[in-house]
């Protein structure tokens, strides 16, 4: 079972395509998201709680609403990268991408050779359990489908950039504000010009060599900006920004009204 | 971590703490240590199978009730460690740590920048999800409030005890006596002569210290043994060995009654 | 917890409350809601699925903020509301309330003898494990600090309401628009003058008979309405409701 082609094309005419990072360890967030159009969930397990067998159980909502999966794992540790490819996820992203070599090992990890070096078992539910599909295609289609994303977090991802880009199986090029501020030494101060200086460098070098910059927007206007000035792949923050974005807008019109009416 | 760490304060004063480890994957066992009075439950990560989804919800649990969570992870692997402390625990144990670069690599793995390279995601759980400091403010309250405990299990970490006890952002030093001997050539013999002076020198190194010796206290005798010797965070026990304790008194008393 | 931050208290003082539904088994989101500033969460088990163990994680998450829980059930059946209860949950909410004797048995399910017939374990999470109080102590405080919410969404409920009304252990009314026009012939007309006179009426009669009653809003602008309209009780809706909200609005921008 593949979802990535679909996504490919999307990007390839022109189409934008909304990805959504998930935080909450809920396939039925996950279904509501894909029916309202969101196309990629990206399962945060960098930073957040997902045993295996839930990472399956969202993978199998929102395959079953159409939508798409990748796993945003903590490293390129290719044991781990085939797991999560043989669940049937869709892809994986590479979080603090500090090197080329790092990139390889990705790529390495989740492709079958000659593209890469994962280990081949074609009877697992990325194969439809061995059914419909000869071992020589499921391999083939899974090379062709899987979604290779890559963050850059670090002065070091910056400085290999070039090397970096050169990976022809790399399809997006996001970037992690929150480290980068930190690996500059200013954890946390976003509007710091070497930090502003540094993001509009990864998203020119990886748009000149025709690959998605995954930005990542938070507001309603950020995004409609994104999308008018040409970006295809739009990450529109998380389940969980969404719920307490929604929630901190209620509440505080509820709180201003009381306290301009001096109840408490 | 979601509040000011009661535990970070009594370190750093050296006042007593009372700790157990927590090996059954259930936030009610828990709630019922912390309603006993343990105030640091250690989640036995090292030996026992805990998924990650777990480790919230146990660091939740002992929330209610006002204790804090400690996670004795397997071993020194950054990417873990930084994971497990999102869920919102105090702390982490690190066992079998000999030398000095492993214990700042430990640190490394516990702080942000700039004391560390921790990965910096300032709106999980431990982050108050974004809703109470800025990121800047949290990158740097959460290094003032993470406890960090190492385990010297062996012959070269008791060597090596001076230069990790310079270490500012170790708080406390637990010794492993069963391995230690094993590592001295007399497994099982912790009494051993030579091991013993080897034990009693590292507790005396650390208890005089700034920072915390953490001890065995199984039994009152323990404890009282322990404390004279400068312990201030003591292990009472699992829930394994209580539970186990507890059943096998009570039904061996029993069983002498319904046997006669 | 139950009784933890003196939920039936300011509902009976109508102190200005949130309250929220959850739909969706995620701790995470009962501690961002708490953190938001919600009072009460109530977690839907009428119409959506949830895990026994997963519903005491959902009160724990509250219970680390002070927030406090309750679990809307599908009917007065007694063993499940005690279950719930000895989980630590402050109160519960049963639907479609038809008549005074429903209530009654709602009322006998929460509170323990000599106010109701709840089967009693002094051992359970909600008495902290019999760690801090004793039995007869818990009984009273339970029955103290836990509430009930009643809805009435028929036409029998609307015959019966002053009766339930009468009741001193019912703390807090709730309508449902929808199957009260449903129940009058009107399914859909939740408009309709004659639903809207019969709501009104609900609320005006609870009010009156000191009763708490939630006002639902979706939007900031509904919010604000129903704030110079005098409701203290203002529920926010669902978390699915706001993440569909956030979701939509968020694509729309996107896929224009």
């Amino acid at each position: 079972m593949f979802h990535g082609k679909a996504i490919k094309e999307k990007i390839k005419n022109g189409k934008p395509v909304v990805q959504v990072m998930l935080r909450f360890a809920s396939p039925e967030i996950v279904e509501l998201m894909a029916l309202n159009g969101v196309d990629i969930v990206i399962i945060d397990n960098e930073h957040y709680p997902f045993d295996p067998q839930t990472m399956i159980a969202i993978a199998r909502a929102v395959n079953a609403v159409g939508g798409c999966c990748v796993a945003r794992l903590p490293n390129a540790e290719p044991a781990r990268i085939a797991q999560v490819m043989d669940m049937g996820i869709d892809g994986v992203w590479l979080p603090s991408c500090e090197n080329y070599e790092e990139a390889r090992a990705l790529v390495d990890g989740m492709k079958f050779p000659p593209v890469g070096k994962r280990g081949f078992c074609p009877i697992v539910r990325s194969a439809d359990y061995g059914k419909g599909m000869t071992p020589s295609e499921f391999a083939a289609k899974s090379n062709e489908e899987s979604l290779c994303f890559i963050q850059i977090e670090s002065k070091s991802g910056v400085e290999d950039l070039d090397r970096i880009l050169s990976i022809e199986d790399i399809d997006s090029v996001a970037i992690g504000p929150s480290d980068l501020s930190a690996s500059y030494g200013f954890p946390g101060d976003y509007n710091n010009p070497i930090v502003t200086n540094a993001i509009k460098y990864i998203k020119s070098k990886t748009r000149a060599v025709g690959k998605c910059d995954g930005g990542m927007f938070h507001t309603a206007e950020a995004m409609a900006k994104a999308v008018a000035s040409g970006e295809h792949l739009v990450s529109i923050g998380s389940d969980q920004q969404i719920l307490m974005n929604r929630t901190k807008l209620m509440i505080s019109t509820i709180q201003s009204w009381r306290e301009n009416h001096k109840i408490s | 971590m979601l509040f000011e760490s009661k535990l970070k304060k009594k370190m750093q004063h050296k006042k007593p703490i009372l700790r157990s480890f927590l090996r059954f994957p259930d936030p009610s066992v828990a709630e019922i240590m912390a309603l006993a009075g343990v105030e640091m439950i250690t989640i036995d990560q090292e030996h026992y199978p805990f998924d990650d989804e777990e480790i919230e919800k146990v660091v939740r649990a002992a929330q209610c009730f006002g204790s804090e969570v400690l996670v004795r992870v397997p071993c020194i692997d950054t990417e873990h460690i930084g994971s497990i402390l999102e869920s919102g625990c105090t702390g982490i144990v690190v066992p079998h740590v000999e030398t000095y670069e492993e214990a700042l690599e430990v640190v490394r793995a516990v702080k942000y920048s700039p004391i560390g390279n921790r990965g910096f995601c300032p709106i999980t759980r431990a982050a108050f999800y974004g809703m109470r400091m800025s990121p800047a403010e949290y990158a740097a309250y959460a290094n003032t409030q993470t406890i960090i405990i190492l385990m010297t299990e062996t012959k070269k970490g008791l060597e090596n005890l001076d230069r990790i006890l310079t270490i500012p952002e170790v708080d406390g030093i637990a010794i492993g006596p069963s391995d230690v001997s094993a590592s001295y050539g007399y497994p099982g013999h912790p009494e051993n002569p030579v091991v013993k002076a080897a034990i009693e020198k590292a507790q005396s190194q650390i208890a005089t210290s700034g920072k915390c010796l953490c001890a065995q206290a199984y039994t009152i005798e323990m404890a009282q043994k322990v404390l004279a010797k400068g312990a201030t965070v003591l292990n009472v026990g699992s829930d394994v060995q209580l539970l186990d304790s507890s059943f096998t008194n009570l039904i061996d008393s029993i069983t002498k009654i319904t046997t006669k | 917890m139950l009784g933890r931050n003196n939920i039936r208290e300011k509902m009976k003082n109508k102190e200005p409350l949130i309250s929220c539904m959850l739909r969706f088994p995620v701790p995470a989101t009962m501690e961002i809601l708490a953190l938001a500033g919600v009072d009460l969460v109530i977690i839907d088990n009428e119409h959506y699925p949830f895990n026994p163990q997963t519903l005491i994680d959902l009160v724990r998450a509250a219970d680390v903020h002070g927030m406090a829980t309750c679990v809307r059930v599908p009917n007065c059946e007694p063993t499940r509301i005690a279950q719930i209860m000895d989980m630590g949950v402050d109160g519960i909410m049963v639907p479609s309330v038809d008549s005074y004797e429903e209530a009654m048995q709602l009322v006998n399910a929460v509170k323990y003898p000599p106010l109701g017939t709840r089967g009693f374990c002094p051992i359970t999470r909600a008495a902290s494990y019999g760690m801090k109080m004793k039995p007869d102590e818990f009984a009273a405080f339970s029955n103290e600090k836990s509430f009930v919410i009643v809805q009435i969404e028929t036409k029998s409920g609307v015959a019966d309401l002053e009766k339930i009304l009468s009741i001193p252990d019912v703390d807090v009314i709730e309508y449902g628009p929808s199957d009260l026009a449903a129940s009058y012939g009107m399914p859909g007309h939740n408009d309709d003058p004659q639903i809207q006179t019969i709501v009104n009426e609900i609320i005006s009669k609870a009010l009156s008979a000191g009763k708490d009653v939630p006002y639902m809003v979706h939007s900031p602008e509904a919010a604000i309405e129903a704030l110079e309209k005098g409701f203290t009780h203002i529920s926010l809706g669902s978390d699915q409701q706001m993440i569909t909200a956030g979701i939509r609005a968020l694509v729309g921008e996107v896929k224009k």
